[in-house]
């Protein structure tokens, strides 16, 4: 049972001021009063004070939410909706039970450690079927529509094999001066293996070793954000045990998202728990684990001379910025990159509408929210935008794909291994 | 249960939004535009107050011509019709309380026009006020009514309510930039008021009449604003005072020295005290004033402007003064007067939040007495505002679990507006009667002055469907 106490006293900070207009990318597109938090807000009160029913309309308004944090960031009087909003989805499950599709994903595949790669490797011989390949990115687009998915969408090709298949469970660097974990996540290891494979030879370039636990499962993100508990604490339980086996100092995740959830996430899963807790310090992110090393042993600065270097933009994804507070990091990295000419883009920090599973239940709204996002990126001009969370990667590609810019999305990681390399 | 609208719905002479009417209203605005559900209904019964009612049914209109055809169908059948933007009022201005009809601009939102020549813009009434700023600025030109919602309400709320803000004291509130409107009478017909130039005598001012009139004579359809070019530069200060006192007579000398600064915000000591606690700022804690004072124009003559507000308030018993040099300065002395409002539900959570104005010159006994006033019955007051303009945000924080707090605050607050009264001054300032303060008119207004503003009401709204139950006590 959820306690419902702590929630009514967020819920009755709310003074209904209208702030959180201004900034909810939500709110920007469907100008509706459900769509903002002080509406959902409003809504969860009159839920607690048992005044509204568990509704099939309320489960679809607190669904309608990219969870972005922009409303918590901007609140005068420090009403985290957010989080409200998500405790409130598990509320709904707690009462109403997940959707079919829902279970179907989260309860059935997600949690299940043979179903989900099997089903992909099932896919990705018949992607060729469905898909046609993209010519200038590694993703594919649909031959006709189907249900929840657009024609014209960037839909990433399955990895074959998948990235954690491709290592032993550890790879020496030579004369290792430290040995980490890598947390792969969904993403990585199943539809971008590549920006795993750059973490490693980044990390082992830095002479580091790397341990890939091969049970580790997805980090239970998308279960939580849906409002499903108990499938979240079943992965994140898998997660730390996982890891646990392997004693090890650090785990570095590429994924911020991920990154989010198991350093923050877990501790509200389990907030008690020593193991739990132990854990999530161990967890470190690219932009500051580098920036450290970077400090450790400055590189050497290649002569600037008449190469062309790379315009870059960085899109800072909302479980980094306003979840974990890291926006200067990945700033300083790759400001000091000799070939980066660096280009700020106009609210970097705006949601890209991705939010998970809300990119496919509202898919036309999380592409007008795209849009605004395309058209920052367009007007930098940039020649790459750089982002590290796997959620924003995969919609920012599609964005571009769509709205057919030379702009390249890739992850942090894969600029970082271009933009300093390796010195003499 | 909430406290329900609907059980007002039955007040003598309205009818419910019945299947059949609700259908007929769908005909109209198309039925993407309805909202009928529990859900839709509880998301349109609030603003910005810390009351809650319910609607019978929410409409995003797409035209005049819409919203005329319903409110033909509410005379015709009798119910109550609600104007309403971004619902971040503060006297309750938009709030169904007689239940019926809500009407949402959000969707008439578009800017018709930017005159650069003419210095005016046409603007629909769903239009953000920062985003119309934004637009205009960007062309060098400026809009200044600033009220603190600038970047969440609208400009039809604005019109409605006659909102103000900081810069009213060098720029005026809203009614000194509406040139005319194009309005929707309650009875139907499409009206236009007032001129495109600056001067314009012809006929009865009903510009005037609409602005500010609530939302209860008609509903604004289209807006005509003047603008102004933009100020070169800005530059801001901090001045903290010993006693109230200095602070006021400092507001009073520097105006009268002929600089008239674009913003002359206070806050009192309990004010101070508050944000100190909240956020170790370092201001000293035993301040009875500060000034936030914000002067605009020739980026030559700025300098100048401070050096004058500098001796003028080194000459009262000043405990310090800060010049902001760039930006990020300006940034930190506005950081106190930001906080304040979150600052302030540390105090307790619920706030009665007042907007009175008095004379400049009464301001020190205004926030003296008003101290008294709560003192003698043990609340939480702290005054804070514009008090270029004498218009300060009188609060008082309660706590409503705390026994009977909220009646002792209430009998504070209608001795709080005698004394204004007595002190020459006015109940609201900027946020408007609405129900809020619809009890305490008859304090400031004569029986006769009110039978006028009645006869008004109901030569243009005879069924009394448009925002029924505002303003006048009933």
């Amino acid at each position: 049972m959820i306690p419902l106490e702590p929630l009514r006293e967020i819920a009755e900070k709310c003074v209904r001021c209208g702030i959180c207009q201004s900034v909810c990318p939500v709110f920007a597109e469907i100008q509706k009063e459900s769509a903002v938090a002080r509406g959902k807000v409003t809504l969860i009160r009159k839920l607690l004070l048992k005044e509204t029913g568990y509704s099939q309309k309320l489960s679809t308004y607190l669904l309608q939410c990219l969870g972005c944090g922009a409303c918590s960031e901007n609140c005068p009087n420090g009403v985290k909706a957010d989080e409200l909003i998500l405790a409130a989805r598990a509320l709904m499950v707690e009462k109403r039970g997940l959707s079919l599709p829902k279970w179907v994903f989260l309860r059935g595949i997600l949690r299940s450690v043979y179903l989900l790669p099997l089903l992909l490797k099932t896919g990705s011989l018949l992607q060729g079927l469905l898909l046609k390949k993209i010519p200038e990115e590694s993703g594919l687009r649909l031959r006709f529509s189907l249900p929840y998915l657009d024609k014209d969408r960037f839909i990433p090709t399955t990895a074959n094999p998948f990235f954690l298949d491709r290592y032993s469970e550890e790879v020496k660097a030579e004369n290792a001066t430290g040995r980490i974990g890598l947390f792969a996540g969904c993403s990585i290891n199943y539809l971008f293996p590549s920006v795993g494979e750059s973490t490693v030879r980044l990390l082992i370039r830095n002479r580091y070793s790397v341990a890939f636990p091969k049970d580790q499962a997805c980090c239970g993100l998308p279960a939580y954000g849906s409002g499903d508990i108990e499938t979240a604490k079943s992965l994140a339980w898998r997660n730390v045990e996982a890891f646990d086996r392997r004693d090890l100092e650090q785990i570095i995740v590429p994924c911020g998202s991920c990154f989010y959830f198991l350093k923050e996430g877990y501790l509200k899963l389990f907030p008690n728990d020593e193991k739990v807790r132990a854990f999530s310090r161990k967890m470190v992110e690219p932009s500051t684990f580098f920036l450290k090393q970077m400090n450790r042993s400055p590189q050497v600065n290649r002569s600037q001379d008449e190469h062309k270097k790379i315009r870059l933009t960085y899109h800072d994804p909302c479980h980094m910025r306003r979840g974990m507070k890291i926006y200067q990091e990945p700033r300083r990295l790759l400001q000091q990159s000799p070939e980066i000419e660096w280009v700020e883009m106009k609210q970097p920090d705006r949601c890209c509408g991705m939010a998970g599973s809300f990119n496919f239940v509202y898919y036309d709204l999380s592409r007008k929210i795209l849009k605004r996002k395309i058209d920052d990126i367009e007007a930098t001009r940039a020649d790459c935008v750089a982002t590290s969370c796997m959620g924003c990667l995969i919609q920012l590609k599609d964005g571009i794909h769509q709205r057919k810019l030379d702009t390249r999305a890739v992850h942090l990681v894969e600029v970082l291994e271009k933009a300093f390399p390796k010195g003499e | 249960m909430i406290p329900m609208a609907q059980e007002n719905n039955g007040r003598k002479g309205y009818c419910d939004l019945d299947k059949n009417l609700v259908r007929q209203i769908e005909a109209i605005v198309g039925k993407e535009n309805v909202l009928s559900s529990i859900e839709d209904l509880i998301c349109y019964g609030y603003d910005a107050t810390n009351l809650e009612v319910l609607p019978g049914l929410v409409v995003f209109p797409n035209s005049a011509k819409e919203i005329s055809q319903i409110l033909i169908l509410a005379n015709k059948n009798r119910f109550p019709v609600v104007p309403r933007g971004m619902g971040t009022g503060f006297s309750g201005g938009s709030l169904p309380v007689w239940g019926g009809v809500v009407l949402v601009t959000t969707r008439l939102n578009r800017i018709l026009e930017v005159d650069t020549e003419n210095l005016i813009a046409i603007v629909e009434p769903g239009v953000v006020t920062g985003d119309f700023q934004k637009e205009v600025e960007r062309l060098g030109l400026f809009y200044p009514p600033d009220p603190a919602s600038q970047l969440y309400c609208s400009l039809g709320g604005n019109v409605a309510e006659c909102a103000g803000g900081p810069r009213a004291v060098k720029y005026g509130v809203t009614k000194d930039y509406v040139l005319g409107l194009e309005v929707v009478l309650p009875t139907g017909e499409i009206i236009e008021t007032g001129v495109k130039t600056m001067k314009g005598v012809v006929g009865y001012d009903l510009t005037k009449l609409f602005v500010g009139s609530e939302g209860t004579l008609g509903m604004i359809t289209k807006i005509i604003l003047k603008l102004l070019p933009l100020p070169d530069a800005r530059k801001t200060a901090m001045v903290l005072f010993r006693d109230v006192e200095d602070a006021a007579t400092a507001v009073s000398r520097i105006i009268s020295s002929k600089i008239i600064p674009s913003t002359l915000e206070l806050m009192d000591h309990a004010s101070i005290q508050c944000v100190e606690d909240y956020l170790n700022m370092g201001l000293p804690k035993d301040a009875g004033a500060l000034l936030l004072i914000e002067v605009d124009g020739d980026r030559e003559v700025l300098p100048k402007y401070m050096a004058k507000i500098d001796e003028i308030t080194s000459g009262l018993n000043r405990l310090e003064m800060k010049i902001a040099e760039n930006d990020e300065e300006t940034q930190t002395l506005w950081k106190a007067r930001r906080a304040l409002s979150p600052a302030s539900y540390r105090l307790n959570p619920t706030k009665m939040a007042e907007d009175i104005t008095v004379p400049r010159t009464e301001i020190a006994t205004f926030i003296r007495e008003a101290r008294k006033i709560a003192d003698e019955r043990n609340l939480k007051i702290i005054n804070f505002g514009h008090a270029g303009d004498g218009n300060l945000h009188t609060s008082i924080m309660i706590d409503e679990k705390n026994g009977d707090e909220k009646k002792r605050a209430e009998e504070a607050i209608e001795e709080i507006f005698k004394l204004t009264v007595r002190l020459g001054g006015t109940l609201s300032g900027e946020h408007g009667v609405g129900t809020t303060k619809a009890p305490y008119l008859h304090l400031e207004l004569k029986h006769d002055a009110i039978e006028v503003m009645k006869k008004i009401k109901s030569v243009l709204d005879p069924n009394n469907i448009l925002n029924p139950g505002k303003i006048f006590k009933t």
